[in-house]
């Protein structure tokens, strides 16, 4: 599963995530956080965005829409490969 | 067909099937008839006899409650063991497998005992007779898999309820997994999903461990006696109830949960060191609850397998999900 975060700088939601990125010491490391932090829910993208909002800030609700959150399900071939012939 | 993680450990069976789930101490017994059943408790007033080869048994709490003779998959010879047809044939009753059903499994066996696998699919695979209290039941068990143990909880982490991959970056990392059992830890490594024996093993040292400790203090200091069962449920409830009056067992607990540590951090370093290369520590078990927190002092990548999800079950999710994956396609089952 591929997950991207979508925002436009120019508008106040997109300069607030991308500062709330720019201030994280590793890019990736802070998504795999909300994905880690999101994971446990039938809901997945909602609880990115939720994940989301409580990172960047606490007391903003709403901030994060879904259409900034595109969930892409398509496997990574070579790693389900991999896992299929594990055990 | 039935999909059903399944894991029979020493100290809980757990089970697994699309959103439901079991767990009952493994324990079975005999099965008196008795003479009493009350109306106005129902949890208690009712215990289900299995039978199975003509012996009757009690299982879980019932054994635990009404059986004198009580029997546990002690050691490795439960994988050959009636006890463990009985636990079957409970769990998935449990869950709800109809009568007549093809079943297929995924369970786990300790990291050490992974020799014993084909013996283990042997005994589970086949058709299982049985009685519920009277009544016949029958399934078949169609196909069995059978993985490392704490390759549960890593399978919990990297795939969704619809066996898909859902964390690529955790599939592709140095993941290592601890699992604090009842009678053994067990710990596993995956690197990019390539099993790393040398990385793996298991020590037979768990929450039992810390069980025995506090029964032992316990006995010295109010003359009591307590099964591994019951200080379990003691240490869940956070005190001992004796001649009617409440006493914490959080100090008890504490001092017992250092002592056993020793040993637990001990083998992790053996195999992983200061855990500088890994990039997540994933614990599980129903000792994930006690030890969490250390492991998380000595290595800060940990993670819970299934979040805020009971620890216990989380193996047996990642069980389920496995199964889900290697039995159908994405959920679409024959």
């Amino acid at each position: 599963m591929r997950v991207e975060f979508r925002y436009d700088e120019t508008t106040p939601e997109g300069r607030q995530i991308s500062s709330w990125l720019a201030l994280q010491v590793n890019k990736s490391e802070a998504i795999r956080n909300l994905i880690l932090a999101a994971m446990n829910s039938s809901s997945m993208e909602r609880r990115i965005i939720l994940a989301m909002e409580q990172a960047i800030d606490r007391k903003v609700r709403g901030l994060v829409t879904s259409s900034q959150v595109v969930l892409d399900d398509s496997e990574d071939a070579e790693l389900a490969a991999k896992l299929d012939e594990m055990f | 067909m039935f999909v059903s993680g399944l894991d029979i450990g020493y100290g809980y069976t757990k089970a697994v099937s699309g959103e439901k789930n079991t767990i009952f101490p493994s324990v079975i017994g005999d099965a008196p008839e008795i003479a009493y059943h009350s109306d106005l408790v129902s949890s208690r007033g009712h215990c289900t006899k299995y039978t199975v080869d003509s012996k009757s048994w009690f299982v879980g709490d019932d054994a635990l409650l009404q059986s004198k003779q009580q029997v546990s998959p002690f050691a490795r010879e439960r994988v050959d063991s009636e006890t463990l047809d009985v636990l079957l044939c409970a769990a998935l009753n449990a869950l709800g497998v109809g009568s007549g059903e093809q079943v297929v499994l995924v369970t786990g066996l300790p990291v050490s005992w992974y020799t014993d696998r084909p013996r283990l699919a042997k005994r589970l695979l086949g058709h299982k007779l049985f009685q519920v209290d009277g009544e016949w039941r029958h399934f078949h068990v169609h196909d069995v898999a059978v993985v490392p143990q704490p390759f549960g909880a890593f399978f919990r982490s990297i795939l969704g309820p619809a066996g898909h991959i859902v964390n690529s970056l955790l599939a592709r990392g140095r993941v290592a997994v601890v699992d604090v059992g009842m009678y053994t830890t067990d710990y596993a490594l995956s690197d990019g999903l390539t099993y790393v024996e040398k990385g793996s093993g298991s020590i037979p040292l768990a929450m039992s461990s810390v069980y025995d400790l506090m029964a032992r203090e316990i006995k010295q200091q109010w003359g009591l006696e307590m099964s591994p069962h019951q200080v379990d449920r003691a240490c869940r409830s956070g005190e001992i109830r004796i001649r009617g009056q409440s006493h914490a067992v959080q100090q008890l607990l504490e001092s017992a949960l250092d002592q056993v540590w020793d040993s637990l951090q001990g083998k992790a370093f053996e195999l992983w060191g200061d855990g500088l290369d890994l990039d997540a520590v994933v614990v599980a078990g129903g000792g994930a609850a006690y030890f969490g927190s250390r492991l998380e002092a000595m290595y800060p990548q940990v993670t819970r397998a299934n979040g805020n999800g009971d620890p216990g079950l989380a193996n047996c999710e990642g069980f389920y999900r496995y199964a889900v994956r290697k039995f159908g396609s994405y959920g679409k089952l024959p």
